[in-house]
């Protein structure tokens, strides 16, 4: 073997860096990224952006059209709504409203379905298998539904569409931890660490959850956008949100009244979900390639 | 030449109970008896389903034995016990080195946590002298130090090898049982590997107990040689005696197909 000593290297990236060197490479992930952060931003620091109350009526400015219009102007970027309320306004609240619950619920279903799925991953005979196929019925309705069926029962308002929702994608990770789980206990590795003496929780930690990653980023962003739409959804069909919160799928629905007269009031925010629905995709896939290269290059 | 481990009557029967769909799979292991020296290499060979990688996995405590006893550097171990994974192993003096394939490295993490987590799992040592052992330890496989930040994608198939050799060594153990170690390594590589073996058993002083196919290398390097057939073993003893004169028709099978492969020797 080497008879002289080498120098260590400086520093080694560490797999952040690694992941980061990677999604970098990626130009439309980035770009994703970066709208991603500007929704991100708007959700956090809302008020310090806004222009206007965004439920502040004004019935001195009904129905401006937005500032590239001819008649408009740049008082209000994207006009007002029937009311006389600051569209701009409304639709950064409303991206705090819908893109924050949203935000919210998938870390909550996350949570509760990695652990769930976790726990039946581990175990193993009849108890596994019940969790598994009691849950595996309910995932074949649509999310949607099942959210409407909750909030029918206990009720309209957005934090109950919230926990319809959160109750709504919980399977879905029951089953992907589950499934995963499962194959990952029969490899040789965690049969390795078993004999090094892991109990569970350490093998989960050590051995399953780094290579979960992966799963959980794809997994997320999918539930991510299911659960903006399935919130904004619940808002335009006046189950979730009411009227004077500023949720975009209600500003939304809201704009549908007057929109002949006034079609910035529905493009608008439309376009917002659309934006932030795509760039969470975009940005849930650069992150699963790059989590692959990772590991593969 | 001292002995390390002895085991008396391990016998491993199939349960059949609860897959009453299935056409009953009789398979039953043993009663088998082991002796193993310090410093001596044995190897186990004989066609597929033979029960060698059972009977390795349950060496090492990895599948629970029905009955028998297994004494390790002068305590007895019951080796029915269902849970004796963790009390039996917990005196770190026999490892196991996992057939060579893509799930026997965690892709997800380096290969310093991997090698830390025996430490870790079984060793009162401070970070710092986890560290200083790992390192050791790469040393002696012959890999660097830097290798500790590396994951399984930047390593060849050798240096898999040689970090499950690594993970084995850790805890430094005084015998190592392989699952046909060299099987899936090319000539090279696998020369490498069981020249490896034979330095640091010199250096180390551990015992070896390995699974093969592969006729030539057992012949090499093996003290002693097995032969099991249908769970059972047929024939035990010295490398050359078996070799030179084999005694039962599996071994003498298993001979000749070697010795076809190598025209010059003839069979007494």
């Amino acid at each position: 073997m080497s008879q002289f000593s080498l120098y260590e290297e400086e520093s080694h990236p560490t797999p952040l860096q690694r992941t980061w060197r990677e999604f970098r490479a990626s130009h439309i992930a980035f770009v994703g990224l970066v709208v991603l952060a500007v929704f991100f931003f708007f959700a956090l620091f809302a008020p310090l952006v806004v222009p206007y109350d965004p439920i502040q009526q004004n019935l001195n400015s009904l129905l401006i059209p937005p500032s590239w219009e001819r008649n408009g102007t740049i008082d209000h970027l994207f006009g007002t709504d029937a009311l006389g309320r600051d569209v701009f306004s409304r639709i950064i609240y409303g991206c705090r409203v819908t893109f924050g619950s949203s935000l919210l619920l998938v870390i909550i279903a996350m949570g509760l379905g990695v652990t769930i799925g976790t726990v039946a991953g581990m175990l193993s005979g009849v108890r596994s298998s019940v969790v598994n196929h009691l849950l595996d019925a309910l995932m074949a309705i649509p999310t949607l539904l099942i959210a409407i069926i909750i909030v029918a029962v206990v009720g309209t308002g957005l934090v109950n569409s919230m926990w319809a929702i959160t109750l709504a994608l919980t399977p879905q990770f029951i089953h992907y931890t589950r499934t995963f789980v499962r194959s990952e206990m029969k490899k040789e590795y965690v049969l390795a660490s078993r004999l090094d003496g892991a109990n569970a929780w350490q093998l989960f930690t050590h051995s399953i959850l780094p290579n979960m990653i992966e799963m959980l980023v794809v997994q997320g962003t999918l539930a991510l956008s299911i659960a903006i739409i399935d919130v904004s959804a619940l808002g335009f069909l006046n189950l979730g949100a009411q009227p004077p919160l500023p949720e975009l799928g209600a500003i939304l629905a809201d704009g549908l009244d007057v929109a002949y007269l006034a079609p910035w009031n529905v493009a608008l925010p439309g376009l917002s979900i659309f934006l932030m629905v795509l760039a969470i995709n975009i940005v849930g896939d650069g992150l699963r390639s790059a989590l692959r290269k990772r590991v593969s290059r | 030449m001292k002995e390390l481990m002895q085991v008396k009557g391990l016998m491993f029967r199939h349960s059949d109970k609860k897959r009453w769909m299935k056409k009953p799979e009789v398979f039953s292991l043993g009663p088998i008896d082991l002796t193993v020296n310090r410093g001596e290499t044995i190897a186990i060979i004989g066609e597929n389903r033979a029960g060698k990688s059972l009977l390795a996995k349950m060496l090492v405590g990895a599948i629970a034995a029905d009955e028998g006893e297994i004494y390790l550097s002068n305590s007895r171990f019951d080796a029915a016990k269902r849970k004796a994974i963790k009390s039996y192993n917990s005196s770190n003096d026999i490892r196991m080195i996992f057939q060579h394939s893509s799930e026997a490295m965690n892709p997800g993490i380096t290969v310093g946590m991997i090698l830390d987590e025996p430490l870790r799992l079984n060793t009162r040592l401070s970070d710092k002298e986890r560290r200083a052992r790992i390192e050791e330890t790469l040393y002696k496989v012959g890999l660097l130090r830097d290798h500790i930040y590396f994951y399984r994608h930047m390593l060849s198939d050798g240096q898999q090898q040689r970090v499950a050799l690594a993970r084995a060594l850790v805890l430094q153990p005084k015998i190592l049982v392989a699952d046909e170690p060299f099987a899936a390594l090319d000539p090279s590589i696998r020369s490498q590997t069981v020249n490896q073996l034979l330095r640091l058993q010199s250096e180390l002083g551990l015992s070896f107990i390995f699974i093969s196919h592969n006729l030539g290398i057992v012949r090499h390097i093996a003290d002693k040689v097995i032969v099991m057939q249908k769970g059972q073993i047929v024939e035990s003893g010295k490398t050359e005696t078996i070799f030179r004169w084999p005694e039962h028709a599996m071994t003498k099978k298993l001979i000749m197909a070697y010795q076809s492969l190598v025209p010059q020797q003839k069979l007494n």
